[in-house]
């Protein structure tokens, strides 16, 4: 009898590698990911000027189409070269974007946890409060945030942040309250582990798709929302190149031929906020075991 | 299936009727200029709408254009130096001991509401602000009045001798009086219309002057007619509307295409665009404002004069002005504009000298420089277009001689409530007023800069200055103030804006003063 490969038990993870590897748009993005990771880590290498200091002689001009050799992608208003711009912007970007997750994945997930497994009056008391926070449009949220705390790159990160704590904890509870009346769980009170080690062993492992893929969509909206703020001129120091504060600055210029100045870091913010989405939904349907095949 | 895709099409065409009929029904746009037929009508393009159009209340730019035009004050300015002229009064003079004017009132003037302007209306205009049993007292609630501002302290009481005849009585002498009463806020308002419409006035104007309000479409336009009856000579063009166009970009694209024919405030950028476009001429006056850094002279280690003036020799302010302001400016010397009578070029300026900078820092006990916050805000203001921009220049000024700065944006209303309750350490702030030294050097350098000095004995020479009617004297002081000051160098006097306007050519007679303000009483249009 000839052995059915196909029946060969497989992993959890290579199963999830094999589905993502199918999808071609989700292994571009992550390529593109990567790139533009490798962009932020190498910055003072690739960059060619310091991004903060003005040089007044050398405003706005235009870049390799015009062919200039030693500002490839032109100057802004202040002279500074846009390519070191955005790419020290890069840094920026995934550092709030990090920084967010990381803030929104600690607080999140306990919230949720601790909300879903202790359940009534916990529950009742923390899911009102993430719908205080939920009913506020997230932009206008970070804003009165950044309004009250001050400006600064690492407020910014917190305002940002407080948009997706309760989304998060939402999304934790949501699937807490499926795992934990599942049989292992049951089975494992029985054999009398503590509140303590069925949460960290036997709940904690089974969030960790959904939390994982959300936290990578979330990349994606951190950068935009930062880019958001940048381009209100809240949040952080202008001479910091970030790339909607870039994006705001150029506006002015759009109309009078300088279109170099907005379009890259708008291009940039484009790319980099596609490709974090396709490969976050390319890890859902990865990641996903509904969506098998 | 037919029937489905028949009423598919019946709701499509409907809906697009709709659409159309909305876009008929819209309660619309000023009429372009070439509708009537004739050229009589003169469009301007403004960032802002009318707020209040009353000379008591108004205050923000929108207001004041329109205000100029509407009323008229008992004297108006003859020029820059803001020397006056007869206006609504013919004559007068002030007594003896300086302390009361008595003004001859012209006579057969009438409102546009078709009253008698007497001696009556100057009284009221007046006391409707500034005495509380005025039967006008209060009738409108505006909040802020700068004719309350300019005039509480010392005007005590306005009296109608008779009916051609009125008395200003002053507590003391007040050297800026005459001056101060051609100005907008001083413009006499009928007391008939304040009856009439009671606290609606200052949306139904009613004044003397060459324009007759017309009506007003909240957010989008203020429509004026000629005056038919005008006293002094009348307006050569028929209707006067100015229009609310917020984007700067909108306006100029408005003008070349000849729906506006004037247009406010442009953007540095933009100037060379309008000097280029064959049909435009370009209005660029010097104007009567100053853009600075205030140190908060109250907090470590802006308490030390050495630092203070080691930063002013740390920025290269020609480039700024050059760069930033992209030449619609000039660099300021000190705290007054040099349009302003009295000003001395002596008094300043500190010049570009890193070096200097450094070994000044190093005597006040900073040889490695030191960190501190630089507050701005984020949008255009009449005496800077990019603030921002500045803030970023003068930061790496600063570096380059030992100090850290990090930049604070905030909203205009955040930043000045920062400013006022003396939170900043530098921060960009501004100026704009009436051409006359006190409100420079003392209403600004001394009270309103936020900088939290304020020695006695400047605040004695202010006093001194305004205590005398004698110009030359007045010269006298405030030059010695202007020289006290840059060498206490409590700010750092950064430019003077130019103010703008992009007109087409064949608008005649067009003005924009040294105020910033637009005259359109000459205009017409060949």
């Amino acid at each position: 009898m000839a052995i059915d490969k196909s029946n060969k038990p497989q992993s959890y993870m290579s199963l999830a590698f094999k589905q993502f590897k199918k999808n071609k748009l989700a292994v571009i993005s992550f390529f593109m990911v990567m790139g533009i990771m490798l962009l932020g880590v190498f910055a003072p290498l690739i960059a060619l000027e310091d991004p903060i200091t003005p040089v007044l002689e050398n405003k706005l001009q235009p870049g390799f189409w015009a062919g200039n050799k030693s500002h490839p992608l032109g100057t802004d208003e202040l002279g500074r070269d846009i390519f070191s711009r955005i790419v020290y912007g890069t840094r920026i970007s995934l550092k709030v974007g990090y920084m967010v997750i990381a803030i929104t994945a600690v607080l999140g997930i306990s919230l949720g946890l601790i909300s879903a497994y202790y359940g009534k009056l916990i529950d009742l008391l923390l899911m009102r409060i993430t719908d205080i926070f939920l009913s506020f449009p997230p932009l206008l949220l970070a804003l009165a945030v950044v309004a009250i705390l001050g400006t600064g790159l690492e407020k910014a990160m917190l305002a940002i942040a407080l948009i997706y704590i309760p989304q998060m904890a939402r999304i934790v509870r949501s699937v807490v309250l499926t795992v934990k009346e599942l049989p292992y769980v049951e089975a494992s009170r029985a054999l009398g582990a503590g509140n303590l080690r069925i949460i960290v062993c036997h709940i904690l492992p089974n969030i960790l798709a959904p939390t994982v893929v959300y936290l990578t969509l979330l990349l994606a909206d951190a950068i935009l929302y930062t880019a958001a703020l940048g381009f209100l001129g809240i949040g952080i120091d202008p001479s910091t190149p970030e790339w909607g504060a870039m994006l705001s600055n150029g506006r002015d210029y759009l109309l009078l031929g300088y279109w170099w100045v907005t379009v890259f870091p708008g291009l940039m913010i484009a790319l980099s906020v596609l490709s974090f989405n396709l490969f976050g939904d390319g890890l859902r349907e990865a990641l996903d075991p509904k969506m098998d095949i | 299936m037919f029937r489905n895709k028949k009423l598919v099409y019946i709701v499509v065409l409907l809906l697009s009727a709709a659409l159309v009929m909305t876009g008929c029904g819209g309660t619309g746009s000023p009429p372009a200029s070439g509708e009537k037929g004739k050229d009589g009508t003169l469009i301007i393009a403004r960032s802002t709408d009318a707020d209040l159009i009353d000379p008591g209340f108004g205050w923000s730019e929108g207001d004041i254009d329109i205000i100029f035009h509407i009323y008229d004050g008992l004297v108006k300015f003859k020029n820059d130096d803001l020397e006056v002229e007869p206006a609504l009064a013919t004559e007068w003079k002030v007594s003896e001991d300086g302390k009361t004017w008595t003004f001859k009132l012209r006579e057969g003037v009438k409102f546009h509401d078709g009253t008698d302007f007497n001696a009556e209306a100057v009284v009221h205009t007046f006391k409707r602000i500034l005495d509380e049993n005025n039967k006008y007292y209060g009738v409108v609630q505006g909040g802020y009045s700068y004719l309350e501002y300019l005039m509480a302290d010392v005007v005590e009481d306005v009296v109608a001798v008779d009916e051609y005849t009125v008395d200003f009585k002053l507590n003391q002498v007040f050297a800026p009086f005459l001056t101060y009463m051609g100005y907008y806020s001083q413009y006499i308002v009928s007391p008939a219309a304040l009856d009439k419409y009671g606290a609606k006035f200052p949306q139904n104007p009613v004044g003397t002057g060459p324009f007759v309000f017309e009506k007003w479409q909240r957010g989008e336009y203020v429509q004026l007619k000629a005056n038919e009856n005008y006293w002094g000579e009348k307006p050569k063009i028929d209707t006067l509307i100015f229009k609310c166009v917020p984007e700067s970009s909108t306006r100029l694209m408005e003008l070349q295409s000849g729906q506006v024919d004037v247009i406010k405030a442009l953007d540095p950028g933009q100037l060379s665009k309008v000097e280029e476009d064959e049909k435009l001429e370009l209005l660029s006056v010097p104007g009567a404002n100053l853009f600075y850094a205030a140190f908060n002279c109250t907090k470590e280690p802006f308490t030390n004069q050495k630092v203070r003036q080691a930063l002013n020799h740390a920025i290269d302010m020609d480039k700024i002005v050059e760069v930033i302001y992209e030449g619609s400016g000039t660099r300021a010397i000190n705290s007054l504009p040099p349009t302003v009578f009295s000003f001395d070029e002596t008094a300043g300026p500190y010049e570009y000298n890193p070096q200097k900078a450094k070994e000044l820092l190093a005597e006040a006990g900073y040889p490695d420089g030191f960190e501190t916050n630089l507050y701005t805000f984020i949008y255009a203001r009449p005496y800077v277009a990019k603030p921002v921009q500045v803030a970023e220049v003068i930061k790496a000024y600063l570096e380059a001689v030992g100090v850290k700065v990090n930049i604070v944006t905030n909203e205009w209303a955040t930043h000045s409530d920062i400013m006022d309750n003396m939170k900043h350490d530098i921060g960009l702030s501004g100026w704009y007023d009436i051409p006359y030294p006190s409100n420079f050097l003392k209403a600004m350098a001394l009270e309103g800069a936020n900088t939290g000095y304020m020695p006695d004995e400047l605040v004695e020479m202010a006093k001194a200055a305004w205590a005398t009617y004698d110009r030359a004297e007045q010269e006298k002081i405030y030059k010695e103030f202007q020289h006290k000051l840059y060498e206490a160098a409590p700010l750092i006097p950064i430019a003077h804006n130019n103010y703008t306007a992009a007109i087409s050519k064949n608008v005649k007679g067009f003005e924009l003063d040294i105020i910033g303000t637009v005259r359109a009483h000459k205009a017409y249009k060949e």
